[in-house]
């Protein structure tokens, strides 16, 4: 049964919580904002751009709770009015990453400039989101969420960059979980998704849609609001009371070596 | 056995380790890097070091490993104990490349990189937040560098012992140490990260990329 925002109906685990997504306009942001909302809380869509809007307005058109917030994570005064305008929080999840994050390179090309873009998002942005969160989510005894990637396991031989800073999210992650325990959860999330980029590739190369998918062992990748989205809504929810400091991989078993 | 340049933080357990590695495989030299240093200025180190193929990533900052908790840290503080570093971990294997280059021509010339990586960063540390996403980013960036340079003759792998062995104290807000039965006793934690990375150094290594060994007498067990 579909339910709002192209949801099946999901158990009302979040029923009287409020999660506030970073970079939230589109893709897996989207999706969480959307699966969040399906399950029950307020979603606080956040975003740089206007798209987030759109978010919102698609999930209270479709019966859920949401609302918007303009919110660049590399600036601290966004992250600080988004979290005091929204009030209590039950999840936060950073989910923003740099615009330079799907741009294939090599190790050895990678300047300065490259790095701090996907520093300041990745790095800085997830310190300042935890700092800017914390006295929300302690107030609930909510849980922090980072969106990690399995290059951050792996390491890529395409996206070096984005590897390093995925992998060094889950160190993060780790450390903070033992910092902020037991008042305060905190988890990485490992997806597999479609993305924008990936639907583009699929359009144009017949065989891509294969070549992928024959290497998942659930045969598709994953929709950002039913297969991401849902999963990371429970890790907000009371029944994922007992789970901290760990990575949650949910790729359809395509990264079974992790 | 190929010329080692190690990295290391001036007085810190990078000289330790090379002058551990002097002993047990011979033909290294210490390097004494600043994470200010720019990736030129590193290569041009490096390059200072004749015929050298191998890098021990070994600087680490002693500032990295002092306890903080996160709510009440700056923002310098965060740059200071964790991003700063990750950043000259990238910058040491970028120079090493620059100096190694990428001969192919001779299959015994490979290269290595090898980073120290405590094991902070596989656990985690409450008080090390930035200090644990950085050791953890460097064991990604290795793995990356594994993925891409492997067509160059380049293995890179990390090598993960205990904070404590590195001279980590023991303070509030340090990990609590899981109960485990001590394999193998040592003393000397650069002799035993040193006998490590000789064997990856050496014929059993070249097959051997993108891993973490863990050397910490069976405590953390993946």
């Amino acid at each position: 049964m579909t339910g709002m925002a192209g949801t099946a109906t999901t158990t009302r685990l979040l029923t009287g919580k409020r999660v506030l997504i970073t970079g939230a306009g589109a893709g897996v942001g989207a999706g969480i904002a959307a699966a969040c909302a399906a399950a029950g809380a307020e979603a606080i869509v956040t975003s740089r751009h206007d798209n987030g809007r759109r978010v919102a307005e698609q999930i209270i058109a479709a019966g859920g709770r949401a609302r918007w917030m303009r919110c660049d994570v590399t600036r601290r005064a966004d992250l600080a009015a988004a979290v005091a305008e929204a009030g209590p929080l039950d999840g936060f999840v950073h989910n923003a990453v740099s615009t330079l994050s799907s741009i294939p390179g090599r190790l050895e090309h990678l300047d300065d400039d490259t790095w701090e873009h996907h520093a300041a998002v990745s790095l800085h942005g997830t310190f300042a989101c935890a700092q800017e969160s914390q006295q929300a989510l302690q107030a609930t005894g909510g849980v922090f969420i980072v969106m990690t990637s399995p290059s951050g396991m792996e390491g890529s031989a395409g996206l070096p960059a984005y590897s390093v800073m995925k992998g060094a999210q889950r160190g993060f992650v780790k450390a903070l979980a033992r910092e902020w325990a037991p008042k305060v959860r905190v988890v990485a999330v490992s997806p597999l998704a479609r993305t924008p980029a990936m639907d583009n590739l699929f359009a144009v190369d017949a065989t891509a849609r294969q070549r992928v998918t024959e290497r998942i062992p659930l045969q598709r990748v994953g929709d950002p609001a039913e297969d991401i989205g849902r999963p990371v809504a429970f890790l907000c929810s009371d029944a994922a009371s007992y789970i901290t400091g760990q990575t949650i991989v949910v790729d359809g078993g395509r990264f079974l070596n992790l | 056995m190929p010329r080692t340049i190690v990295t290391s933080f001036p007085g810190g357990f990078g000289q330790s380790l090379a002058a551990a590695l002097q002993t047990v495989h011979g033909d290294c030299a210490s390097v004494v890097t600043s994470a200010a240093q720019s990736r030129a200025d590193l290569a041009r180190a490096f390059a200072e070091v004749p015929e050298a193929t191998t890098l021990v990533h070994a600087h680490i900052d002693p500032q990295m490993l002092v306890s903080e908790p996160l709510d009440s840290m700056t923002d310098d503080a965060w740059d200071a104990r964790g991003e700063l570093h990750l950043r000259h971990a990238l910058h040491c294997i970028q120079a090493a490349f620059d100096a190694f280059g990428v001969d192919q021509s001779d299959p015994d010339r490979s290269r290595r990189l090898i980073a120290i990586t405590p094991t902070i960063a596989l656990l985690g540390a409450g008080g090390l937040v930035p200090a644990s996403s950085a050791f953890e980013g460097v064991r990604s960036l290795i793995k990356s560098a594994a993925r891409q340079w492997g067509a160059f003759r380049y293995t890179a792998n990390c090598v993960a012992p205990p904070v404590e062995m590195i001279g980590a104290g023991t303070g509030a807000g340090m990990t609590p140490r899981p109960a485990a039965a001590a394999l193998v006793p040592f003393d000397d934690a650069a002799v035993a990260v040193a006998e490590v990375i000789t064997a990856l150094l050496g014929p059993a290594g070249t097959r051997i990329t993108g891993q973490t060994i863990i050397v910490d007498r069976g405590v953390v067990m993946r």
